[in-house]
């Protein structure tokens, strides 16, 4: 197996000048004047043949003037050329104008039958003797061994791709065959595994804000080929395809969204601190009850349907301070990979989504980090190889301030003495043991803490740790191993009367193992199959007495632990250049332990694409799902006394099933996705809450908890730019979710059994991101939202009783508040883009509902006395400005 | 421990991201019409039991629908015990609640039923046939102290209650408070206006006896009080806080008395009333849980669909009652307002003075020794019963 060795340069990309080419009309004079040997190439490649190839000596400084009529110009060109050392090969159709060398155009005698290494042609040779690194624009590569006497049709190319200046290892890039019918895309480690025909052919690589890459290929046998690819530094006016774009039509994924972390930092979210959270609330089908909440909801599913992952590890509370802002710090964050619909079958546990947030590997070349300081918090990340090209290592932390905001407040209000604080931190090192064998561990840590007026305080924390071992055993097969430990804990501690002084706890642990392995057996087949292990050991509510003189007994609800075990397996089949199936099956089974039934059964993960050309394709898929752990709460909101309980006896887990179809379309030259996507779910054994219902150190939890269906559906349209100038989002959504208790429990059966709406039911919802960007310094961004108001359960009617006056409430979520409607605008400023430099400074200025509008989060009526009051909370009832800035170095 | 975090959760946050709130009118006409029953079977008492009718949110006393009311005048009720016995009411009479009009109320005597048996109400009328759940009553437990506590700004004082009873298993606990309160005039008065036929009439000397500087007046406290001991290691409240009352409220201005009325009460009913209280008061945080319509415990028995509000319980009852005393808490802030004062001395302004509501109240004199004349106050500055209480001294008021 022979790595390769050539690389050709499309003159093209060298050229930064414009040429002055002096285009004559026809019949007269016709030629170049004083070009240099760029602007002479492409002359050629533009009038003559694109297939022109040149290695240009940096030395040459000629100027060529060459006025001939056009039949002799090629003619003359060459003859200018080789009078300047310059040598003409012609192959294939092909120039190749190479100074100096001649290349072989013919293969070495008895090429073919001999098994004797073949010597390098001259003109490799003249290229591996080269040391100056040029643009990659195109390159020419032969994978396997061309002595190999064994002509298989098929082989399989493999290997990472990089970032050419960090040496991090890039994910999601699109890899693929221009035969349209090889497709893949890299993994988490950047790697990526193909199966192609052998013989020659063009790989294309693109991803996201890299500069796209097409490599000619000449194929023999199985083979590496590790890409370096690069930043795109400036956006070329050309048409480029992105990775967004193509695997809209090359995967049978259906709703899966990637946000890059450019992406997230360009969008104006409150207070400026760039949040991974808030743009996932972006995305069509995606939806909040309201604004500073952490929770969302993913196609009329409810808040604890969704899966958050973090490097693998499960994140129960994603938030800082109950929601303003989430616990992700944005600059170790990679990228954010939501499924909406198809789900692919090594995930499971949850019924509506799966969020996977990843951050990114240490720069493996050199040290560096950043510093940002925002209203809020402010952040210190530092990267950087500790055994360079093998060992690096990530770690960020942020910490808050905001306790300026309770010391603008009255000194004699009831705040004084209020206190918010969290912080968090992040750790993640990379170990490359070998060329097939990597070793990851990660950290996580982050925690808050609120207290008010010095007697009652609530915390919560996070606490992931987890290390995963990822090994290609050969071309075709490789394994991930991930081991780790998640904890969320939170407590409340009131001491207001001394006497009933209290602290209450409650928490959720969780080990977990994960085994997954990716074999393609053909180039039609791709299986993915594995294992994952969940022990779950969770503390319901522990109520201790806090002080001497309290009264409350030390109360613990028996903790509950469980195994959640799941076998999987799941093909992808390109069954030809159109149609790819993928199917999945996964077994999941639940055991508690002191509970007699087994929960437990299969879910089936099916899509499928049919492309009708390039820029068209059609999708459908379907899915179930179960979930085995419930997040019990009454409030809309994701509350810090939630607390999560597992299935029991009485307590059944919640299934699933979405049916959902697609049509894609590539407008304008790959730059304009179009998508339409439908859904239709239902949920069974939804947890809604008896009127009354007591949720906190309730041992007889499942007595209070009612059982309901879900069913929604929605139509979401997206027109989304990836690139340009301006570039974003647009998108709406038509939605619902509805909810029905399963039970009859005659007359207390919630509106009677009939369905009533789900509180994050909110039919209509615009999204608009976008950015601009006048210049490579200054861009603005902007983000426009429109919903529906959500629904709520108000008073119908009132009544006197016990001398005060009473409200009869609709049945439940029978109103909506109003409508919601929010523009941010930012502008973002990068004072330097000089490569070299040794920082560079950005700022964000921003403003967080630049209309002022008051958003209603809730409307409620109080009774004071004889009168009823009708109130509206608005939670960011004004312009929120903000200026952030941040330092890379 | 139960509710209060939600309250200060959500001002917290509020506060943290200058969220604010707005008056807002949702432009929604609800609906009326579902019968109201509100009062508890008192065993040892004579128990009230009130019906009413909910109303819509736009609609007032004067909208009510009269077939509805004329219905409800019509009920005959009365209350059922387990062995058979029938309390009678003698026929419902109309009782003017403080806020709205009448509603018909039936008065049962339980004096002298047996706590040990189960009891019910029965509603009968032209829509049905309303009965409460079946019940025995629960011993009231033992109120061992009242007192009350002052917070730290000095802007709320609260009652609290410590009580116990020697269950084994925790206990439901509510309270009711009617509140005795003497207040005064702004300004005490030693003269009166008298007309005495003559055009001008005459200021004369006041007795004691009609002196209108002191006055006294009641209401109940429409909170809903209720604590368990759930989640304790014993059946006992300490200082448990049943209300507040702001610096400034005329109740505790001079002498306050409230008298807590304190019953047990099932967990069913207990849940009701936080329910209630919850809507009322604890709804639209960021983290309120949502409101909901909790049943009661009267059932149309001919319709079991139809949506009774009101929770009938049975129970004895202890009270218990203190005195807050202004001279000794020093809580009180008078606000204080200007009014415009006449010093009249001619008899022959003595009569429009009246007229427009000015009373003599005490001699001014000059800086010589001169009298100027009678200073003359605003009738409600000077007549305490113009605020709604009497000058009648309730027996055994402390001061």
């Amino acid at each position: 197996m022979k790595k390769l060795t050539l690389f050709l340069t499309v003159m093209a990309a060298l050229c930064c000048s414009l040429p002055l080419r002096a285009q004559q009309p026809a019949g007269t004079a016709f030629g170049v004047y004083k070009a240099g040997v760029d602007e002479l190439i492409r002359f050629i490649r533009t009038e003559f043949s694109p297939d022109v190839y040149c290695v240009r000596d940096t030395s040459d400084h000629k100027n060529y003037t060459i006025r001939v009529p056009r039949e002799e110009f090629l003619q003359r060109a060459f003859e200018e050329l080789e009078a300047n050392g310059y040598t003409i090969t012609r192959y294939d159709g092909k120039y190749f104008i190479v100074r100096g060398t001649d290349i072989a155009t013919q293969l070495p005698p008895g090429y073919f039958d001999s098994r004797k290494p073949v010597v390098d042609t001259a003109f490799q040779k003249y290229l591996s003797d080269q040391t100056t690194v040029m643009t990659f624009q195109n390159k020419v590569y032969e994978i396997g061994d061309p002595d190999t006497r064994q002509k298989a049709s098929k082989a399989t190319v493999r290997g990472y791709v990089r970032d050419v200046s960090s040496g991090e290892p890039l994910v999601g890039v699109s890899v693929y065959l221009d035969d349209g019918k090889s497709y893949t895309q890299t993994d988490a480690y950047g790697f990526y595994k193909l199966t192609v025909p052998t013989g020659p052919g063009k790989l294309g690589f693109s991803g996201y804000s890299l500069e796209d890459m097409k490599l000619d290929l000449v194929v023999y046998g199985d083979g590496a080929l590790d890409v370096v690819m690069k930043e795109k530094v400036f956006t070329l006016k050309g048409a480029v395809v992105t990775s967004e774009s193509m695997s809209q039509h090359r995967t049978p994924k259906m709703g899966v969204e990637v946000v890059r972390m450019s992406t997230i930092k360009n969008v104006p979210v409150v207070f400026g601190e760039a949040d991974a959270l808030k743009v996932v609330m972006t995305l069509p089908g995606v939806k909040s009850v309201g604004e500073a909440s952490g929770g969302f909801n993913v196609r009329g599913g409810s808040t604890d349907q969704n899966l958050i992952l973090f490097n693998e590890g499960t994140i129960y509370n994603p938030n800082h301070m109950f929601g303003i802002l989430s616990s992700f710090n944005p600059d170790v964050i990679n990228d954010v990979e939501l499924y909406k619909s198809s789900i692919p079958a090594q995930y499971g546990g949850r019924i509506s989504s799966v969020l996977e947030v990843r951050s990114r590997d240490g720069n493996s070349k050199r040290v560096q980090g950043s510093l940002g300081l925002g209203l809020l918090t402010s952040r210190l990340h530092l990267e950087g190889p500790l055994v360079k090209d093998r060992t690096t290592f990530i770690l960020g932390g942020r910490t808050t301030y905001s306790n300026w905001i309770f010391r603008l407040l009255p000194a004699n209000s009831s705040y004084q003495g209020g206190k918010a604080s969290f912080q968090d931190g992040n750790l993640g090192l990379t170990h490359k043991i070998n060329d097939r064998n990597t070793l990851h561990a990660y950290g996580y840590y982050s925690r808050d803490k609120f207290s008010f007026s010095n007697d009652t305080t609530f915390r919560y924390r996070n606490i992931n740790g987890a290390l995963k071992w990822h090994s290609i055993f050969n071309d075709r097969h490789s394994m991930t191993f991930t081991a780790g430990y998640d904890s969320y804990h939170y407590g409340i501690e009131d001491t207001f009367n001394s006497h009933a002084a209290y602290k209450l706890n409650t928490g959720v642990d969780q080990y977990f193992a994960k085994l997954n392995f990716k074999s393609s057996l053909s180039n039609a087949h791709t299986f993915t199959y594995g294992f994952n292990a969940t022990f779950y050991d969770l503390n319901p509510g522990s109520l201790m007495p806090v002080g001497d003189s309290s009264l409350v007994q030390g109360n613990t609800l028996d903790r509950e632990r469980a195994l959640e075990a799941a076998l999987y397996v799941s093909d992808t089949w390109i069954v030809n250049e159109h149609l790819s199936l993928e199917a999945g099956l996964r077994w999941s089974q639940f055991l508690r332990k002191g509970n007699t039934r087994f929960h437990g059964g299969p879910e089936f993960r099916l899509s499928g694409k049919y492309s009708f050309n390039d820029v068209t394709s059609v999708k459908a898929g379907f899915n179930t799902m179960r979930q085995y752990i419930h997040m019990i709460s009454n409030s809309i909101n994701v509350s810090p006394t939630d607390s999560w309980r597992l299935a029991s006896d009485q307590l059944r887990p919640q299934t699933g099933w979405q049916a959902a179809a697609g049509v894609y379309r590539t407008l304008f030259d790959n730059t304009l996705d179009l998508s339409l996507e439908a859904y239709y779910k239902r949920v069974k054994h939804f947890i809604d809450y008896k009127s009354g219902a007591v949720l906190v150190m309730n041992p007889n939890l499942a007595d209070d908890l009612i059982e309901t269906e879900n069913r929604s559906y929605g139509v979401e349209f997206m027109a989304k730019k990836s690139v340009g100038k301006l570039n974003g989002w647009i998108s709406y959504t038509y939605s619902r979710s509805r909810l029905r208790e399963m039970e009859d429990r005659g007359i207390n059966t919630i509106n009677g059994g009939d369905w009533y709406n789900a509180p994050y039911d909110k039919p209509h919802d615009v999204k608009v991101v976008a950015n601009y960007k006048f210049t490579h310094r200054y861009s603005i961004s902007a983000n426009l939202d429109y919903a529906t108001g959500r629904p709520v359960t108000i008073p119908v009617g009132r009544y006197i009783y016990q001398n005060g006056m009473r409200l009869v409430y609709s049945e439940r979520n029978g109103y909506r508040i109003p409508d919601y409607f929010r523009l941010d605008l930012a502008l973002i400023i990068e004072p330097s883009h000089y490569l070299k430099k040794l920082t560079h400074m950005s700022f964000t200025i921003g403003c967080y509902n630049v209309t002022g509008r008051k958003n209603p989060y809730s409307v409620y009526y109080t009774t004071d006395g004889g009168s009823i009051n009708g109130h509206m909370l608005s939670v960011f009832a004004t312009q929120i400005p903000y200026i952030n800035f941040n330092l890379k170095f | 421990m139960k509710k209060r975090w939600f309250v200060l959760l959500f001002m917290a946050v509020a506060a943290a991201v200058g969220s604010c709130v707005y008056d807002f009118d949702p432009q929604i006409d609800g609906e009326g019409g579902y019968m109201i029953v509100e009062g508890n079977i008192v065993i040892g008492e004579i128990s009230p039991i009130r019906l009413s009718y909910s109303w819509s949110l736009v609609d007032t006393l004067a909208t009510q629908d009269a077939e509805r009311m004329r219905i409800l005048y019509q009920s005959k009720m009365h209350v059922e015990d387990s062995n058979g016995g029938r309390y009678e009411n003698d026929g419902l009479a109309s009782t003017l609640s403080g806020i709205v009009g009448g509603s018909p109320t039936g008065y049962f005597d339980m004096r002298d039923a047996d706590p040990s048996l189960e009891y019910r109400l029965v509603i009968e009328n032209a829509n049905g046939t309303y009965a409460s759940a079946w019940a025995r009553a629960l011993s009231p437990g033992q109120i061992d102290s009242l007192s009350y506590e002052i917070n730290p700004d000095k802007t709320l004082l609260s009652i609290c209650v410590s009580t116990h009873s020697d269950n084994t298993e925790p206990s439901f606990y509510q309270w009711k408070v009617d509140e005795t309160w003497e207040y005064h005039a702004e300004t005490p008065a030693a003269y009166k206006y008298l007309y005495t036929g003559d055009v001008d009439g005459e200021v004369v000397p006041l007795p004691d006896s009609e002196s209108t500087y002191r006055c006294w007046t009641g209401s109940s406290r429409s909170e809903i009080m209720t604590a368990s001991s759930e989640g304790l290691s014993e059946d006992r409240l300490v200082n448990h806080k049943l209300y507040s009352v702001g610096n400034r409220d005329q109740r505790i201005s001079v002498v306050y008395q409230p008298q807590v009325l304190q019953m047990r009460i099932t967990e069913e009913a207990y849940r009701y009333w936080e329910q209630m209280d919850r809507n009322g008061q604890d709804v639209g945080g960021l983290f309120s849980p949502e409101p909901s319509e909790l049943r009661g415990n009267v059932v149309n028995v001919n319709d079991p669909s139809e949506l009774v509000l009101g929770y009938v319980g049975v129970t004895t009852v202890t009270r218990s009652s203190m005195y807050v005393i202004n001279n000794i808490t020093r809580f009180y802030r008078h606000s204080r307002t200007n009014h415009i004062l006449d010093t009249l001395n001619n008899p022959a302004d003595y009569l429009d003075a009246y007229l427009v509501g000015k009373r003599p109240t005490y001699d001014i004199w000059n800086d010589t020794g001169k009298w100027i004349g009678y200073e003359w106050w605003p009738v409600s500055c000077v007549d305490c019963r113009m605020m709604g209480g009497t000058t009648r001294r309730p027996p055994e008021w402390p001061l």
